[in-house]
């Protein structure tokens, strides 16, 4: 089985396709099987796809110590050498894309540009309150309702809800989770029960560092995220919690490409694969179009939005640069903006965002309801 | 006679697949006892999950030293993951797919 031994930690890792180098990390909870259904499949088309487990998941090993989001960047760097992997875009789902993030920020000149999906970054975002998510998603709804505590007071509630998913996992062993997409998809679903990852997972939180390594910035500061000048798309489910990280970027990184994926939570690449893939293959191919991008200054530029309820996406002038079934955008041709300041632009996304700062109390009406009931 | 050769054939996948999968599941806490073969289940018997899964896949990969070999189409139905899969499934797609 392929890995290597790097800072000490066994690394699982695994390459398919060819063509420029494309690596997937995935979040917390999960494994590389996270990108196996239709990402992997999509993406191994047209590039070399790199895909490892993070230490302390999958079939990496799991040392005590070494999970913040620097740790797992070191191991990073190490597989890219190893595999002698130049240049790379770097798609992250979750904690995934905080360790592309945390590599990037140190080795821009490595990284052709970066996907953070979902991604919640504590320097950005320090607090993650159970009232910032629009809806909650399937299982959440019933952990939520059968506990005893109060989750308004929970800082950080995607990772305590991990947590509670694996507990109830093992505790209602026997029933499988096919369906888990539908409804919210589950770390701990997939193929098979998923008993075992729930069990890898709370013997992670609860035997090592873990617990409290992934709640540290780890010097992922404001001022080193402002310094990064690479490509970087940010795409979030219109429903995370993390929605105000994918804010924050727009604001402290204005070069960053922003699509909102409509009516999906934090899971989306999982949810609604097709269309995260398909936004990441346009991306990518902008990024390889462009050699240099950070030097880069062109008039007749694009921009890389999403757009609600929309098939159609508009570039600056209002012309139409996808449809659904249509693909690709003729990068080449269009060429990209760089990291400046898009003077007075606005764009669906950045609307949505917007709307979403002044609304900035998001108890949906599920949150609300469960609430009210354990008061009463 | 052509039949027959066949037959030998996807035994002998059949054997280095399972023969795969007992290296995987070696120390692994499951209740399955017995040979590993044609008929045992990846889910149902040796409570596989998704990473094993892919990690089969590479392992296999290996086994029969090739690369690129479209499992997606033994794994997926409507984008979505089989509910199980047997060893003999296996070795009737690595016959089917790939020359050996």
């Amino acid at each position: 089985m392929p890995h290597i031994v790097a800072n000490g930690v066994k690394l699982s890792y695994q390459q398919v396709g060819e063509g420029s180098d494309v690596i997937l990390i995935h979040g917390l909870a999960t494994n590389r099987a996270f990108w196996f259904l239709q990402p992997l499949q999509m993406l191994k088309e047209e590039h070399r796809v790199t895909m490892f487990d993070l230490r302390g998941h999958g079939y990496s090993s799991m040392p005590e110590h070494g999970y913040t989001s620097a740790d797992m960047a070191d191991d990073l760097a190490a597989l890219m050498d190893h595999l002698r992997i130049e240049h790379a875009v770097l798609v992250g789902h979750s904690y995934g894309g905080v360790v592309g993030l945390q590599y990037a920020t140190r080795n821009q000149e490595r990284v052709k540009g970066l996907v953070l999906a979902d991604s919640r970054v504590i320097s950005l975002q320090p607090i993650q309150r159970i009232e910032e998510q629009a809806e909650l998603q399937g299982m959440e709804k019933e952990l939520i309702a059968g506990s005893i505590d109060d989750w308004r007071e929970e800082p950080h509630v995607g990772m305590r809800l991990l947590e509670d998913m694996a507990r109830h996992k093992l505790k209602n062993g026997s029933q499988r989770s096919r369906q888990d997409t539908r409804q919210g998809f589950n770390p701990f679903g997939g193929m098979g029960k998923g008993e075992r990852s729930a069990r890898l997972w709370l013997q992670l939180l609860e035997t090592t560092t873990a617990h409290d390594d992934i709640r540290s910035s780890a010097g992922l500061t404001l001022d080193r995220i402002r310094a990064f000048r690479k490509p970087i798309l940010s795409i979030y489910g219109e429903r995370s919690r993390c929605i105000e990280t994918c804010r924050q970027l727009q604001m402290e990184l204005p070069h960053s490409d922003t699509i909102i994926v409509p009516g999906v939570g934090h899971f989306h690449p999982i949810v609604r694969p097709r269309f995260f893939t398909n936004a990441v293959l346009d991306f990518i191919e902008m990024t390889n179009a462009i050699p240099n991008v950070a030097d880069i200054r062109r008039k007749d530029s694009v921009r890389f939005v999403g757009r609600r309820n929309a098939s159609v996406w508009p570039n600056r002038n209002g012309q139409q640069c996808r449809r659904r079934g249509q693909r690709r955008v003729d990068w080449r041709k269009r060429g990209w903006n760089g990291p400046e300041r898009r003077n007075g632009a606005r764009d669906p996304a950045e609307s949505w965002l917007q709307k979403q700062a002044n609304v900035r109390v998001r108890n949906s009406l599920a949150v609300t309801e469960i609430i009210q009931e354990k008061q009463a | 006679m052509e039949n027959v050769q066949k037959a030998a054939s996807n035994d002998d996948i059949v054997a280095r697949v399972s023969s795969v999968i007992v290296d995987m599941t070696g120390d692994w806490d499951i209740d399955f006892e017995g040979d590993i073969g044609r008929h045992t289940r990846l889910i149902g018997d040796l409570a596989f999950e998704s990473i094993d899964i892919v990690q089969l896949v590479v392992a296999i990969e290996g086994e029969f030293q090739k690369r690129g070999i479209p499992f997606e189409k033994l794994l997926m139905v409507d984008g979505r993951y089989v509910d199980d899969l047997t060893v003999g499934d296996m070795a009737d797609f690595l016959s089917a797919n790939i020359n050996i």
